[in-house]
């Protein structure tokens, strides 16, 4: 590392690693001491910002960029590709999904020809745990507090429980796996959230051999000129016959349908924050195994 | 793998980057180790 941009006074780094607290123009100088930008601040989910602003400095000035940032990309794709475009930089955003889940390789590897028809996925951990919970007969807010007690809800948890989070990231799995015509923002999401769930649905839905799961799903809609995509996101009671009903706790899961291919499920079982580390790792070997176009 | 060479900023340095950077030195012999072989 030769730069870390960080607010917090006192941080303690390597002696040859420069601190830098004038983040944005250090990342716009065309001669800062660095390559490549890793981006994970704290970021709203509702503009993306700082993160947005911290990726134009730097795709404008020529770095690759790495984020675990959803935001960013989830409402500003088109113009960061652009940016991107114009100056030659990668944009790579592989942990802002599902940790290291792949789901840049699906379109990379995975499925390199033909379309992909249809998503569907378990893409909150949080709210999976809290409706894991309520199944065995915690209350709504019992399970919430359990989740704030093992730091897998924030304090304010409204961006996992009211699906923004989850509305996020159906936006960019749409984005990168549909192929719109245009590019999707979170504002055409259909979104629904734990609000949505009441009490006693998932325990009830254990009765009847199924599962209440926080669902994001996408799919390609019409063909032609009257082609486009449809995404949603809301709780819904899976049969226990559905390969993403046992994708408990903390856990996550992607199914994809394929033009060519069938269908593909890929888990991730338990989410520690080194998996989301490890995404952005795979990101800047991928950036080193691939030349700039 | 070029890594080694590859000068990272890293911006917003909570959990998700100190695991980072605990994980580029766990592995960064393995990924010089990668580049040597891919260079023969």
């Amino acid at each position: 590392m030769t730069a870390v941009a960080t607010r917090r006074a006192g941080l303690q780094v390597p002696g040859s690693t420069r601190i830098w607290p004038d983040l944005v123009s250090f990342l716009a100088d065309p001669v800062a001491p660095y390559d490549v930008l890793v981006e994970v601040t704290t970021q709203s989910p509702r503009d993306g910002e700082p993160a947005a602003t911290h990726i134009r400095a730097a795709l404008g000035s020529g770095r690759d960029v790495v984020t675990a940032n959803k935001g960013p990309i989830a409402w500003h794709e088109s113009e960061l590709r652009r940016i991107a475009a114009g100056s030659g930089a990668r944009l790579r955003y592989e942990a802002s999904l599902m940790d290291c889940l792949p789901a840049h390789p699906i379109r990379e590897s995975i499925v390199p020809v033909g379309r992909i028809l249809s998503f569907a996925g378990i893409v909150n951990a949080t709210t999976n745990g809290i409706l894991s919970a309520m199944a065995e007969g915690r209350s709504a807010a019992e399970a919430l507090a359990e989740a704030q007690r093992s730091g897998q809800a924030e304090a304010d948890p409204r961006n996992d429980t009211e699906g923004h989070d989850a509305a996020l990231k159906a936006t960019v799995l749409a984005n990168l796996l549909l192929d719109p015509p245009e590019l999707l923002t979170p504002a055409s999401v259909d979104r629904r959230g734990l609000e949505a769930v009441p009490e006693s649905w998932p325990a009830e839905a254990v009765g009847r051999g199924a599962r209440v799961r926080l669902v994001v799903r996408g799919e390609s809609t019409g063909e032609g000129a009257a082609r486009g995509v449809r995404v949603r996101v809301g709780p819904e009671e899976l049969p226990l016959d559905d390969s993403l009903a046992p994708v408990g706790a903390t856990s996550m899961a992607l199914r994809i349908e394929s033009e060519y291919g069938g269908r593909l499920q890929l888990a991730l079982l338990g989410a520690p924050v080194q998996s989301t580390a490890y995404a952005i790792l795979m990101d800047l070997v991928a950036l080193e195994r691939t030349p700039r176009g | 793998m070029a890594l080694r060479r590859r000068r990272v900023a890293l911006a917003g340095h909570g959990a998700v980057g100190r695991a980072l950077t605990i994980l580029l030195g766990q592995t960064a012999a393995e990924l010089a180790d990668q580049r040597a072989w891919r260079s023969t």
